[in-house]
């Protein structure tokens, strides 16, 4: 019996001990592959980088480019990169600062496509480089540790190529076609003002939080069959406004609160922008065309100027925009069609037809009009030419226009959206800093004319 | 249920009928050694015509015997026949004959090596309950033979405490047992885990197994410190067909035919116009490829009739050279058609405030699958000496399925969706074929020392490999509007994308298990010291590349076949397999010691198992993503588990045990869990996460066991498990806030889940019931969001929020009635299957889970013998064509009353809920025949 204690004490003495260091672990999972950020010293950018790209020279992008954490790229006026491989891409996870200017601007483009702007049915997005060219590049791409991105009078051009198996980034897809811009950092800055953004396959700019100031830019061709162009989710909160669309695949500003978490809602203000042929391309039915708010998103719509586009200025009701915070009025409207004056308060929508919109919707709109429901309003067909001082309206038959070269979207002397702006509301207080070089140049608040361009000179200066 | 019930009664009525005639000579036939009841024993009045044999509790009656003096014989294979002389003196009499028999000696030299049951009957899976080491619970072949099912997984759902998951046509897959996911379980075979198929966790798709190979199914509950510590559910363990010791063969045919298939075509598509290999397993990984290398016939749909089942199965087997050498041989062939129709509801990745639910689509899917599964089983074992043991066994089983899913997918999103029925239309046809292999070879020896030291070992290797080749997605879609007059307009069905997606999983191991038993007396006492080692090597290799072909502009779709290249585009010439998440390796390396000792107490009636574990586990795996961009390219986790256990028997009589264990276990996280990576799933696509780690559980048990006599049987146990840590799979926006993924995460903490069980099994003569109960409760407290507006914008708040894990019921429920008579050879039975209510998908969102809704599934099997030792049978599987139901819990008619644009179909819940997905698999009918010879 003494032996069968014994084994049974020796049993539960080894039980202690293997109990008293059990548990045990040990993991260590990679990180990421760091490549040093590089002075920059030759014509050839590839890899980490950091320091100035000069005035007046041009660079040639061979392969991704990283700027790294706590990195610096600054861009001199008058300075080109020139992109050669369509798999490459500038990872930003520190700062980028383009400073062109009005008389020696900035080029970020791909030198051997050539533009092929068409007027008429000669134009057919299939054939057409900005968005089906085999060296459309992937664009730049700011991580979440991106503070600042800042782009003044710099052309952004023909990004919008696919990712290969690895994007740069865990939330874009491989196989996905890139946006020409994304930036995901809520408390980062992102301005972009007096610049150009040429062809692109799906969004223009996505972002998925910042603080940011889109003003006084031209966009032409963004969005091959689908994407917005400046498509703000939850996180992002800012100004676009003084920007020119002309023949976008959808809308041209949008907000959605897509993405709820614990970053402010998505709030932008969107004035004075100019609209013009928006949202034929994208094949889907029920997309925007312009201006557009949804999903838990709010701001302030005013003086913006509507032509032409496949759907009105529009208000998403499920999943609805934060409809008590968004105030809009003053949006004037132009139509050289039936399909497209009886969708300036969009079908199945819940745009309020405010008073102060131009036209008055009460002169066409029936009297027990319901929020979304059809109506008819033959009348507006070619009313209200807001009169651009070089561009047919109406349209020529069979062409939808979608660049900006050769035209001229001022206003004429005469024009009825001069002096129709409203000036009474403020916009949300400054969202970036204001500053030469790492900031927004200036914030101008509301015209007093409707549209992108002011008589007064101000507004966009393209 | 109502239903259901009248159902019963009017087939037990017109069983019952059959048996009705009055009786004279009644009595029990029962084994003299151990008192079991003998069933199917002949029971003959020499001389005349009345005859009969005994029934499953051993019983037997002749009826309407005349007045006279006869002699009866008994006789039973194995026992000595036994004869006796009886006085009828009185016709109205009722005479009691009891009878004991006696085995012959020729068996009881068997015994020793054998065994004392026959393999693969009710009688062996009884004995294994009762003096097994551990709790478990057991099916027979002969038990699966009779039950409506032809696969294994389907066979499981049967058994007390467990639950099945089943696949998109209706076919059990995975084993919850007690409430514990598939996760929580491992499968073996004879013993030995076996690599799994599944291209992305540890568990073995138990539909890969044709019911037809088995000798039993054993469902084991609480663990000892010789088997491998990673279940905390519980083991299925399939022992399959052995070497027998005589000459045997079975043999069946059998056809059959899916409801669905009467009621609707059957999409099929050119098998052979499938590519069998991806571009860079042909050409190498730098090669770009052209829309030439990707020809599109595999996506022609042809409907038809789907064709008639065929199912086939020989097993054969002998012992040479004076018994040393035994063989036995299984094969099995099966060839289904099956057509599924499921409605589904994705859901928006972000709710409307106040989490009201908000969905992107809804998707007609109309699956037609095809399968064939073939599965051959060879073991051999040669018997040296009567100390010394070698066995060898091989087992080879292949899964093909080809399955076209066709989706017509309504995009609901209220973003475009103005109102019901505008919008966007996909139209998708996807063509599938995967092959699922896996191939075992296992050598065993067993040397008895001295008559108190016993080594075994066994040697295996395996490989499972999984092969999907060429699965291509078509779709297209059509555009409906409303023009300013109120009219709806088409615009035309157009081409929206193809997708060529290859998949090569190839997870081969090879494992080495050495155990020592050795029996000294201490004080009198014969103690069991037994103290062991394994050691398992693994390699997985995962390959995936994706090629995207997109539309030149907008293509009309009027077929494939109209679709030129010219207006196509190969949108990523160079595929996804380098650079891609998917494609990935692991390595595992399990290194495991332990040592247990066996004491018996109190005259031998408590019997204490106990001791402890070591399970040392290496892991290292690596994808092929650039590591320049993403992290957790490749990780290593290296942890040791030291496991203790205990196991107490209590024999409160020869038939009654008292049972009590503990043990602590593990459960690894999956191999592609841990992969930084998505990869597309039937409803969502599931993202890896690199730092799950292992949950670590406590498990109590206690079970009272009763066998009365025969095959009857009560158990009843309860058992609590603690779970550390577990793994529960959660929908979240890892990548984006437009996508909805699930992920595998760790919830903090600890789970708690208890429950009850309960099996009766009761023979009345010919007639039986079978019932088993479950009841599992398990909570766990989750941090889940809540949508609401506030003062500056909608905002998400964190709620707390309790609920059972994930996919287990409350309440899970068998009740099969059953009628045997061994003299008219005819098998039936009823089968009921309740699975209760259970939480389908977790949700991010508070209140938005998915619950699958209760069903009971209704079986029916009959078998018959026509000549002899040849019978027919009849399977009717899901006889009530019952839906599978998936709600949230969120009254539907609060939905409608919302913008019009958000008005969902469908919703006719009875319970008032919002249905999210309907699944009906029509019902199963197979007839077939089956010889036996043994």
């Amino acid at each position: 019996m003494k032996q069968l204690n014994y084994c049974i004490l020796a049993m539960i003495a080894g039980l202690a001990f293997f109990t008293s260091c059990k548990k045990s672990s040990s993991t260590s999972v990679s990180g990421i592959q760091k490549q040093i950020g590089n002075l920059i010293s030759s014509d050839t950018l590839c890899g980490g980088i950091k320091g100035t790209l000069q005035s007046g020279k041009t660079y040639v992008m061979t392969c991704p480019v990283v700027i790294n954490s706590g990195d610096t790229v600054l861009m001199q006026s008058g300075a080109t990169i020139n992109v050669v491989n369509p798999q490459a891409f500038m990872l930003v996870q520190g700062s980028f600062i383009s400073l062109g200017t009005k008389a020696a601007p900035n080029w970020i483009t791909v030198k051997s496509i050539a533009k092929t702007d068409n007027l008429g049915t000669a134009n057919n997005p299939s054939s057409d480089a900005a968005f089906t060219n085999a060296n459309l590049w992937l664009g730049i791409q700011c991580d979440s540790s991106c503070p600042l991105l800042v782009l003044k009078w710099t052309h952004l051009e023909f990004a919008g190529g696919t990712f290969g198996a690895t994007p740069p980034i865990a939330s874009l897809s491989a196989g996905a076609n890139a946006w020409p811009l994304y930036f995901k950092n809520a408390n980062g800055y992102c301005i972009v003002e007096d610049s150009w953004l040429y062809g692109g396959t799906d969004d223009g700019v996505r972002f998925a939080g910042g603080k940011i100031c889109f003003m006084r830019n031209t966009v032409e061709k963004e969005g091959y069959i689908g994407g917005d162009v400046f498509n703000a989710k939850h996180g992002t909160v800012g100004i676009m406004a003084y920007n020119v669309f002309v023949g976008t695949a959808t809308n041209g500003t949008k907000a959605s609160d897509k993405g709820t978490g614990s970053t402010p809602t998505c709030q932008i203000d969107m004035y004075n922008n100019t609209y013009v042929n928006g949202g034929y391309r994208q094949i889907q039915t029920g997309r925007g065309g312009d201006c557009n708010y949804e999903q838990g998103a709010y701001g302030q719509a005013y003086n913006n100027l509507i032509v032409n586009c496949k759907f009105g200025f529009r208000i998403v009701g499920n999943p609805a925009a934060d409809t008590s915070r968004c105030h809009y009025g003053y949006n004037y409207s132009y139509g050289d069609a039936d399909s497209i004056v009886n969708q300036f308060y969009p079908v199945g929508y819940i745009s309020l037809p405010v008073t102060t919109n131009i036209p008055n919707p009460s002169t066409f709109l029936p009297s027990s009009y319901v929020l979304g429901a059809t109506y008819t309003a033959h009348a507006l067909v070619g009313a209200n030419n807001p009169q651009f001082v070089n561009y047919p309206l109406p349209c020529p038959s069979g062409a939808v226009i979608d660049y900006a070269t050769g035209y001229d979207f001022h206003l004429a002397s005469g024009s009825p959206a001069i002096g129709k702006g409203y000036t009474g509301w403020t916009p949300m207080a400054n969202p970036v800093p204001v500053d030469p070089t790492y900031g927004a140049t200036t914030i101008t608040g509301p015209g007093k004319d409707i549209g992108a361009y002011q008589t007064d000179g101000t507004g966009n200066q393209h | 249920m109502r239903l259901h019930l009248q159902f019963y009664f009017l087939t037990l009525f017109v069983i019952a009928s059959l048996t009705s005639t009055a009786a004279t000579i009644k009595g029990l036939v029962i084994d003299k050694e151990s008192g079991e009841p003998v069933i199917g024993a002949l029971v003959v009045i020499k001389g005349t015509e009345y005859a009969t044999t005994t029934g499953l509790d051993g019983s037997y009656t002749i009826k309407n015997v005349p007045k006279g003096e006869y002699d009866i014989s008994i006789q039973y294979t194995s026992f000595e026949k036994y004869n006796n002389h009886i006085v009828i003196s009185d016709e109205t009499q009722i005479v009691s004959n009891n009878i004991k028999l006696i085995e012959t000696s020729s068996v009881l030299n068997e015994v020793q090596i054998k065994g004392k049951y026959k393999a693969g009957t009710d009688e062996e899976a009884r004995n294994l309950e009762k003096n097994g080491d551990n709790l478990m619970n057991v099916m027979s072949a002969r038990a699966i033979e009779l039950s409506p099912d032809i696969i294994v997984a389907n066979v499981l759902q049967r058994i007390s405490g467990v639950q099945v998951e089943r696949d998109e046509n209706g076919e059990a897959r995975y084993a919850t047992i007690r409430g514990m996911d598939k996760r929580y379980n491992y499968t073996t075979v004879d013993g030995i885990k076996i690599p799994s198929t599944d291209d992305k966790g540890r568990f073995v798709p138990l539909d890969i197994f044709p019911a037809e190979i088995v000798e039993r199914v054993e469902v084991i509950k609480s663990l000892t410190p010789s088997m491998e510590g990673d279940a905390v559910g519980g083991v299925t363990n399939l022992e399959l067909k052995k070497a027998p010791d005589h000459f045997v063969i079975y043999a069946s045919a059998a056809t059959g035919y899916n409801q669905n298939g009467f009621n609707e075509s059957y999409n099929s598509f050119d098998k052979g116009s499938l590519t069998a290999k991806d571009p860079t397993r042909m050409y190498g990984n730098n090669y770009s490829a052209s829309l030439k290398d990707f020809p599109l016939n595999s996506s022609i749909i042809k409907p038809m009739q789907a064709p008639a089942n065929g199912l086939f199965s020989l097993s054969v087997g002998d012992r040479f050279f004076k018994n040393k050498l035994g063989v036995m041989l299984s094969g099995s062939y099966q060839n289904t058609y099956k057509q599924t129709d499921d409605i589904f509801f994705k859901p928006a990745s972000q709710p409307n405030p106040y989490n009201i639910p908000e969905f992107d689509d809804i998707d007609l899917r109309k699956y037609s699958t095809q399968e064939t599964r073939s599965a051959i089983h060879l073991n051999t074992d040669y018997r040296i000496n009567d100390r010394n043991t070698i066995t060898l066994s091989g087992l080879y089983t292949q899964l093909n399925q080809w399955q076209e899913r066709n989706v017509v997918d309504s995009v609901i999103t209220a973003v475009n969706r103005p109102a019901p029925g505008l919008g966007t239309v996909d139209y998708k046809d996807r063509t599938q074929f995967i092959k699922q292999s896996i191939a075992n070879l296992t050598l065993r020896g067993s040397h008895q020392i001295t008559n108190r030291l016993k080594v075994d070992w066994t040697v295996a290797a395996s490989q499972a490999i999984r092969d999907m080749p060429d699965q291509t997605e078509f779709s297209t879609e059509n555009q409906f509007s409303k023009d300013s007059l109120g009219n709806i307009k088409q615009q035309g069905r157009t081409l929206k994308a193809i997708t060529k997606i290859w998949e090569y999983t190839n997870d081969q191991d090879i494992q080495e298990f050495v155990n020592i038993t050795y029996v000294p007396t201490i004080s009198g006492k014969d103690i069991e010291f037994k103290v062991g080692a394994m050691d398992r090597n693994k390699n997985r290799d995962n390959l995936n590349n994706e090629y995207d072909i997109n539309p030149v502009g907008s293509i009309l779709y009027t077929n494939v076949q109209g679709i030129q290249d010219a207006s196509l585009k190969l949108q990523n010439p160079m595929g996804t397999a380098n650079g891609n998440g998917l494609s990935y390796t692991v390595h595992e390396n399990i290194w495991a010691y332990y040592a247990q000792a066996k004491l018996r107490f109190f005259n031998n009636k408590l019997e204490a198992l106990g001791g402890v574990r070591v399970e040392n586990t290496f892991v290292s795996d690596s994808s092929r993503q650039n590591p320049q961009y993403v992290v957790a390219v490749s990780g290593t986790y290296n942890y040791m588990d030291v496991l203790p256990s205990l196991n107490l028997k209590y024999k409160l009589s020869s038939k009654e045990n008292i049972r009590l264990s503990y043990f602590e276990s593990i459960s690894r996280p999956g191999f592609f869990e841990l992969i930084n990576a998505t990869t597309p799933g039937e409803d969502f696509d599931q993202v890896g996460n690199p730092y799950l780690t292992r949950s670590v559980a406590q498990n109590i048990d206690a079970r009272y066991e009763w066998f009365p006599k025969g095959i009857d049987q009560l158990l009843v146990g309860t058992f609590y498990k603690s779970i550390y840590q577990p793994i529960e799979y959660l929908l979240a926006r890892p990548t984006g806030p437009s996508a909805v993924d699930i992920q595998p995460t760790n919830l903090p903490g600890t789970a708690t889940n208890y429950g009850a069980e309960f099996q009766i099994t009761k023979y009345f003569h010919y007639f039986g019931i079978n019932a088993n109960y479950t009841y599992t409760h398990s909570a766990i407290t989750d941090t889940v969001q809540y949508l609401q507006p506030s003062s500056t914008g909608q905002k998400i708040t964190s709620v707390t929020e309790t609920r059972p894990l994930q996919g287990q019921a409350a309440h899970v429920a068998n009740l099969s009635f059953i009628y045997k008579n061994p003299k008219l050879g005819l098998d039936a039975q009823i089968n009921e299957q309740y699975t209760g209510r259970h939480i389908y998908l977790t949700a991010q969102f508070a209140g938005l889970a998915y619950w699958q809704k209760a069903t009971f599934l209704t079986s029916l099997s009959v078998e018959k013998r026509v000549a002899k030792k040849l019978f027919a049978y009849a399977k009717v599987n899901n006889l009530l064509n019952t839906p599978v139901l998936i709600e949230i819990k969120y009254p539907n008619n609060k939905l409608q009353n919302s913008a019009p644009s958000s008005w969902l179909p469908y919703q006719n819940l009875k319970d008032g809920q919002t249905l999210v997905e309907k699944t009906k698999y029509g019902q199963n009918y197979l007839v077939g025949i089956r010889y036996k010879f043994d």
